[in-house]
């Protein structure tokens, strides 16, 4: 049976629709994916750089090395940043509130946990760039990791 | 020539099943996330959480097991969606030994994207648990 000027323009439509739906799943999914590599390797830059600001310093046995933290979880997070940048703060300043750093920046902050001081907290904090703007979520990476102090007495 | 009152409802069927099929695609797919990163802070608090046990000096329980529940506990307890909860054996060991540790959370879906669903389950909530090892050197904390 021929198809009729109707059907034709319904065709499209109904393409249209669907392959519209089916391209943001497979976006939102590698939107998704890739928001997770960079927060994992955030997560896991955080455990590193605390274990490290939490040893003690060369010339101090009992003061804990927070610059330390800023090196290695750059090292860590470098790899995955995908064009966002990433700011180390020096050691001993909080990281900036979330709401105040712009999309497609990172920051790395070592200090001690302001509730207990024989607590080293390092925080990973920022808006990496969404690669997919087509699927407009609002990615934020907020990895903190605390460890206690580890220094040495003779 | 007019459309067939068959195609016209077979149009509508087709989207009505593609579109929610799609959707709930996308929708696990988060979820698949949302639970795979929990897991990711729960597993990397415990690691830590071992690492502090066995940080503390040896055969001391007390502190080693305090060390190691500050370390957990400071780790997921700024976590919006994440509520630490116990952390098992973890604490004592005499110096070259192992500490291992069990850690436990609870992910609460209703504050995270996936709350869009929360109609569905208002206390919707997946329980995560990770275990890790800690290995005391016998050169340390005499």
């Amino acid at each position: 049976m021929p198809v009729g000027p109707h059907q034709g323009g319904q065709s499209i439509v109904e393409f249209a629709f669907t392959i519209g739906a089916f391209l943001l799943v497979l976006f939102g999914a590698l939107s998704t994916a890739l928001y997770a590599v960079q927060r994992s390797a955030a997560v896991t830059a955080a455990a590193a750089g605390v274990r490290a600001a939490a040893s003690a310093q060369s010339d101090s046995a009992s003061d804990v090395d927070l610059a330390a933290a800023g090196p290695l979880v750059s090292s860590r997070l470098e790899p995955v940043l995908f064009g966002s940048t990433l700011e180390r703060k020096p050691a001993g300043t909080p990281c900036d509130p979330l709401d105040s750093i712009p999309t497609g920046h990172l920051e790395v902050c070592a200090t001690l946990d302001p509730a207990d001081a024989s607590m080293v907290l390092v925080v990973v904090r920022g808006r990496p760039f969404n690669l997919l703007p087509l699927v407009p979520l609002p990615w934020t990476i907020d990895a903190p990791a605390e460890f206690h102090k580890v220094t040495f007495q003779r | 020539m007019n459309m067939p009152r068959k195609h016209s409802g077979q149009a509508l069927i087709e989207t009505a099943i593609t579109i929610p099929v799609l959707l709930t695609l996308l929708l696990s797919f988060l979820l698949a996330m949302v639970v795979a990163q929990a897991y990711v802070d729960v597993d990397t608090a415990t690691s830590l959480a071992a690492a502090a046990a066995v940080a503390a000096p040896a055969d001391n329980d007390a502190l080693s097991s305090e060390f190691a529940q500050k370390t957990y506990g400071g780790t997921l307890r700024r976590s919006s969606y994440l509520e630490p909860g116990s952390l098992d054996n973890c604490g004592g060991y005499t110096a070259g030994g192992t500490v291992t540790c069990t850690g436990h959370a609870t992910v609460f879906l209703s504050r995270t994207p996936m709350a869009i669903l929360q109609p569905l389950d208002s206390n919707w909530h997946v329980d995560i648990q990770a275990t890790a090892t800690g290995y005391s050197s016998f050169y340390r904390s005499k």
